[in-house]
């Protein structure tokens, strides 16, 4: 591909933006990279106005009006892509489990409360605003064709997850609560991609899902693609950056 | 003058007395009532009216059980769209006394329904559950998940029956569906909200008085097998049918409706111990009310009667003689799991932010 890249989101543009300073430091001849970090200083407030009303900062639409003239990038976002964590990252006390529809064979723990997948939807939705109010944004601004990449599979490894929790929680004098099941990571992890997907469709908005060579066989992250527990690496910001040439 | 048995009856059993200038606010508890201590669980079923006796008794210090709630990861406004918090477990309107009897009898394993899954009216493989067909504004996504709701829900009401202490219940209609093959009561004829009617396995029914008699008897006996201290109040919803398929005016079959209902209350609270009535129904429906407790269209019950019947039931439950306020809209609070999660997630996405790699 010979156009340059540009893509916008919050935490997960880290991983993209630091395997575009290493592509750009070994070629500074190729087609270069480049993000916005939504939530940076320059920008706040990120987002002005309630509800359906909600845009972004006139710095925030500036940048990216500018950078789509000067570069005519391909244009893509990883905006979003973090709520599903919150409910499913850390094992609840009052332990939950969903059937997630449409994928056969996903474990259902019997013993735990029942939630029903509409109603998981419709939690999940509710959190989404902001989110959605972004993809808003970014569709009126950007322009439609914009691709919003899936966000990053969950972490396998209950261990790995457990030992940040722990860390974090300690500090905080919180009990250590534990780790959510994998199975349920990775179901809440699906529900949250269909409802951006369904999002980006209303907004004539492309979704790209993750590229597999960046999951197990099982669909969850590689463990060496991860950055911390729930964002990808620099080596998982390459393989997006080569998933958004190979369109 | 000779003595009789009316000499010296008191105010109450006298129209005159008791009624004649006295104005809507009418208290028709005569008998000592049945009386709430504080700690008391009261758990709560019925017909629709049914909602606003469950809604006032939550907010008037009364241990109000509630043995199936929504997982507190779930808002309040989905919980509520979804069935949750309307009666003390997620059963929906019950408005048959037959509906009753079944519910404990399929919660205790005793009656399994021939025909216990329908298809949403929506279609697209979803389906609903015929025994409270609303909880699920949508339908369930598959049966196998249904069946796991219902399992839980079935759970919870195992536990609300053997732990509550007082039981309330508002008996709505007479008029009902059941499948021809084993007698299973719907609470909504199918094909209304779901399913497909079909006059060869479905039949109506209008219970009559010792129908309704024999259905309360039973589940009295059920559930005190499992709750042998369980008190219990009956009500008579004074919310008229919404439609008749009996082939009556939908005026005369409400008035049998609520004349067999009226009545069968009656016997089972002179026959079993325990067991007590609650005037809703007159209060609302009576002549000194003169129908200002109805709404325009003449069946909804206002906010005032609603205040009204629950100021007379505070009364001689709990000896509280101030009227209750208006129940305000429940808030809840987020979760603190859920909270505490966010915040961590929100601290690796803080972090992330601190990387700017350079571009």
């Amino acid at each position: 591909m010979s156009r340059a890249i540009f893509v916008i989101g919050q935490s997960h543009v880290a991983a993209i933006r630091s395997a575009a300073k290493t592509r750009r430091e070994a070629d500074p001849d190729r087609p270069r990279t480049r993000v916005i970090h939504t939530m940076e200083e320059r920008y706040a407030p990120e987002l002005v106005g309630e509800g359906d009303g909600m845009r972004f900062s006139l710095a925030l639409e500036e940048a990216i009006r500018d950078q789509i003239a000067r570069h005519d990038p391909v244009r893509a976002s990883v905006s979003g892509g973090n709520v599903h964590n919150g409910f499913a990252l850390i094992r609840h006390p009052r332990p939950f489990d969903f059937q997630l529809s449409a994928e056969a064979g996903l474990p259902f723990d019997p013993a735990a409360e029942p939630i029903t997948e509409a109603m998981m939807r419709a939690a999940l939705e509710s959190a989404l605003d902001r989110d959605r109010a972004r993809l808003r944004e970014i569709a009126r601004i950007m322009g439609p064709g914009v691709i919003q990449i899936e966000s990053p599979p969950p972490l396998a490894d209950d261990g790995r997850i457990a030992a940040l929790a722990d860390g974090y929680f300690r500090e905080r004098g919180i009990a250590t609560l534990g780790v959510a099941p994998a199975p349920l990571r990775y179901k809440m992890w699906r529900l949250h991609s269909r409802i951006v997907a369904d999002t980006c469709t209303e907004l004539g908005l492309r979704y790209l899902p993750v590229p597999p060579e960046t999951q197990d066989e099982r669909g969850f992250l590689l463990p060496e693609l991860a950055g911390d527990a729930t964002h990808g690496n620099e080596a998982y910001g390459e393989a997006i950056i080569r998933a958004l040439e190979a369109m | 003058m000779s003595d009789h048995p009316y000499r010296g009856l008191p105010p109450e059993a006298y129209w005159r007395r008791a009624i004649v200038g006295q104005g809507p606010a009418i208290d028709p508890v005569a008998r000592p009532f049945l009386r709430l201590d504080p700690a008391d669980r009261v758990a709560t079923a019925g017909s629709c009216f049914a909602q606003n006796i469950a809604r006032y008794l939550k907010r008037s210090g009364f241990g109000y059980l509630v043995s199936e709630t929504a997982h507190p990861i779930i808002p309040a406004a989905v919980a509520e769209r979804h069935g949750y918090g309307l009666y003390s477990a997620r059963y929906g309107n019950i408005y048959t006394a037959r509906q009753l009897l079944q519910l404990i009898e399929r919660a205790f394993g005793r009656f399994t329904p021939a025909v216990d899954i329908w298809d949403a009216p929506g279609g697209a493989g979803r389906v609903i559950d015929p025994f409270r067909p609303t909880v699920e504004p949508d339908g369930y996504a598959s049966e196998a998940e249904l069946r796991a709701d219902r399992a839980w829900h079935l759970a919870r009401v195992r536990e609300m029956f053997e732990t509550l202490d007082v039981f309330v219940f508002t008996l709505g209609l007479t008029e009902a569906w059941e499948a021809v093959e084993d007698g299973a009561v719907y609470p909504v004829c199918p094909g209304v909200a779901g399913g497909r009617f079909d006059p060869a396995a479905h039949r109506f029914r209008n219970f009559r008085v010792a129908e309704i008699v024999a259905d309360l008897t039973a589940f009295v006996a059920a559930l005190r097998a499992v709750n042998p201290a369980a008190r219990i109040i009956l009500t008579v919803s004074p919310v008229p049918l919404v439609a008749t398929a009996s082939g009556n005016h939908v005026l005369s079959a409400t008035t049998y409706s609520k004349s067999a209902l009226r009545a069968a209350a009656q016997e089972v609270c002179e026959d079993l111990p325990e067991v007590h009535y609650f005037p809703s129904y007159e209060i609302i429906m009576g002549a000194p009310a003169g129908a200002r407790y109805f709404a325009e269209d003449m069946r909804n019950v206002t906010e005032e009667g609603v205040a009204h019947v629950m100021s007379v039931f505070l009364r001689h439950a709990a000896g509280i003689e101030a009227g209750p306020a208006v129940p305000p809209v429940e808030r809840r609070e987020e979760d603190e799991t859920l909270s505490a999660a966010r915040d961590w997630v929100r601290l690796m996405c803080d972090e992330a932010l601190l990387d700017d790699g350079g571009d």
